[in-house]
């Protein structure tokens, strides 16, 4: 598992990459196949990175290119969603991939804090209104 | 072509589909570039076929874990009961030592009564004298199923009559029968000269007297048989060997658990008739050591017989009887008076044996250690028999054997071996002891011993 900290408010996990952006907010750029491990990884990268701030965060996904979750990290990603520090989660993409990934994931939380979006604008506004 | 390449995915599609219905949960959607409709259908069939596969293998898994639970749940009833059988058995075996003591202790302070009637005495002994066996049979019985359990429990083949035993048998327990008013008979399946086995003499009459013992305990009237008949199946030879009664019988739902230990059938018999329950459990180790198999038919109130069986390895292992090797008691036997060194450090032990030696001594010596055992004998060469003890301070008996060896090899050397442990027996003899005798000495067997062992010229009869 590769782990890059780029800086503070940017974290590679292999080909994935994690931003902090203004409004509390974590962009999640998911490339390629999503493992267990990847998942694990990222929950504590974004762990680590919620200490930059404070009050609950937002997250913003981007599966456009996106491959197959692994049934375990369909799970972690769910458990984030959950979580009480979490306030929305927005996952967008132009294709139907990236859609059917979104319901996979959104099938399996307790929380309705979750929206599949098109656009990254979109789903911006969504997690700022 | 923009057709045919969508037939092609619709295709795989429908292949791995396919699969799937068959139980196939390894089966995976090639995706394109395009990230289309198709793709995405690809994708989310993908994924729900890794939750099936997940799914099938939480299902085994949980079926190992259940299968696991009514394992523990079967060995914690079996320890349960394990743990149940065992209290009955010490509680069991309390009662079956202490009240044999009881009787000894009881009727000796009984016996200190000055001016006893001599019938009154005789009575007092009798009991006595059957409350000790009584125990030590208990103890036998303990100690042998010790030996199985751990297994120590050896087998000596040697031939044996069949019938010699069945009558000895016979012999033995018909005064005991025909006291409680029972009739006791027997079968011999073979004519005597074919009557031979190659099997383990001893556990095959510890076997025969067990069974028949039971047969006795469990029949107040009627009758007792016993015998054996050869059987030829497939072309293998056995004897079936069966012990047959008119007594109590066995109900059905205890004839599977009788030869467990510590059972009787049940806990209630347990307590109404005397024994710990480990005779049929002792004799089927015994059997099923020989190669055979034991099993029992019964009737509630109408009796039981118990078979078992032993191989007989071909035709040609029931040979004409050969005559050396068999040493039995002889009532006419004649015995000269004997020089004896008792070599045993426990006084009331050395006290019983000048008594029951007085009869067939002209001179007895004794000494409580082996060192003394070497000594005395070089002082009194004309010393005809030792009976040494293996456990004495100091030199023990396997020791001073040997060293009395190294200056005399004619002496007769009887070793007293009281352990009873698999082993003892064969350490005495070499050592240098020409026999052993196992503690309690009974007189009979010590002079049958003595008779193995001297020239019957020399001899004079003996008053039992």
């Amino acid at each position: 598992m590769v782990i890059k900290n780029i800086s503070e408010s940017e974290i590679w996990v292999e080909a994935n990459k994690t931003y902090l952006l203004p409004g509390n907010i974590f962009y999640v750029i998911s490339e390629g196949k999503q493992t267990e491990e990847m998942a694990i990884a990222h929950r504590l990268v974004c762990h680590q990175m919620s200490k930059l701030v404070t009050g609950k965060v937002n997250y913003l996904i981007d599966l456009n290119n996106c491959g197959k979750n692994e049934p375990g990290a369909r799970l972690i990603w769910s458990q984030i969603s959950d979580e009480e520090n979490t306030n929305k989660v927005a996952l967008f993409g132009m294709h139907p991939v990236a859609r059917v990934l979104a319901s996979f994931v959104m099938g399996i939380t307790n929380r309705n804090n979750q929206r599949f979006f098109k656009t990254k604008e979109e789903a911006v506004n969504w997690l700022v209104s | 072509m923009k057709e045919d390449l969508f037939n092609d995915r619709i295709d795989q599609f429908i292949d791995a589909i396919t699969k799937v219905a068959r139980g196939d949960f390894s089966v995976q959607i090639e995706l394109s570039e395009e990230m289309d409709h198709l793709d995405a259908l690809a994708i989310g069939i993908n994924m729900m076929v890794d939750d099936l596969r997940i799914g099938k293998l939480v299902e085994l898994e949980n079926e190992k874990i259940k299968e696991l639970n009514i394992q523990l749940q079967i060995a914690k009833e079996k320890a349960e009961t394990s743990d149940r059988l065992k209290s009955a058995f010490l509680s069991n075996m309390s009662h079956e030592i202490r009240t044999p003591m009881n009787g000894i202790l009881g009727f000796t302070e009984l016996l200190k009564e000055p001016l006893l009637p001599d019938q009154v005495q005789q009575d007092y002994i009798s009991i006595i004298q059957k409350s000790g066996e009584r125990m030590l049979n208990i103890l036998n019985d303990i100690i042998s199923i010790s030996k199985v359990e751990s297994g120590e429990m050896k087998i000596k083949i040697s031939e044996t009559n069949i019938n010699d035993q069945i009558h000895f048998i016979y012999e033995f327990f018909k005064l005991e029968v025909e006291q409680k008013g029972i009739s006791l008979s027997f079968r011999n399946g073979l004519p005597q000269e074919q009557a031979i086995l190659k099997t383990d003499r001893e556990k095959v009459y510890q076997i025969l007297t067990n069974l028949v013992k039971n047969a006795i305990k469990f029949t107040s009237s009627g009758s007792i048989e016993f015998g054996y008949n050869l059987r030829n199946i497939n072309d293998i030879q056995e004897l079936e060997f069966y012990v047959r009664d008119s007594g109590i019988g066995i109900l059905p739902e205890h004839i599977n658990i009788i030869f467990e230990r510590f059972r009787q059938g049940s806990e209630l018999l347990t307590r109404n008739y005397e024994g710990a329950g480990l005779g049929l459990s002792i004799t089927k180790a015994f059997v099923e050591m020989l190669g055979g198999k034991i099993w029992v038919e019964s009737h509630w109130g109408k009796g039981s017989t118990f078979y078992f069986t032993l191989p007989v390895s071909s035709a040609d292992e029931l040979n004409v009887e050969k005559k050396a090797g068999q040493t039995s008691f002889r009532e006419d036997f004649q015995v000269k008076k004997f020089n004896i060194l008792i070599a045993e450090d426990d006084s009331t032990s050395e006290k019983l044996l000048k008594i029951t030696l007085e009869k067939i001594s002209n001179k007895v010596l004794s000494v409580g250690t082996g060192a003394e055992a070497v000594e005395v004998f070089k002082n009194n060469p004309d010393i005809d028999v030792i009976l040494m003890d293996i456990k004495m301070p100091g030199m023990d008996g396997y020791e001073a054997t040997r060293q009395i060896r190294q200056f005399n090899k004619d002496v007769i050397i009887i070793a007293q071996t009281a352990f009873g442990l698999e082993g003892d027996n064969e350490k005495a003899l070499i050592a240098g002891c020409n026999d052993y005798i196992s503690k309690p000495i009974n007189r009979k067997l010590l002079t049958t011993i003595l008779q193995k062992h001297f020239d019957q010229e020399k001899v004079q009869k003996l008053q039992v």
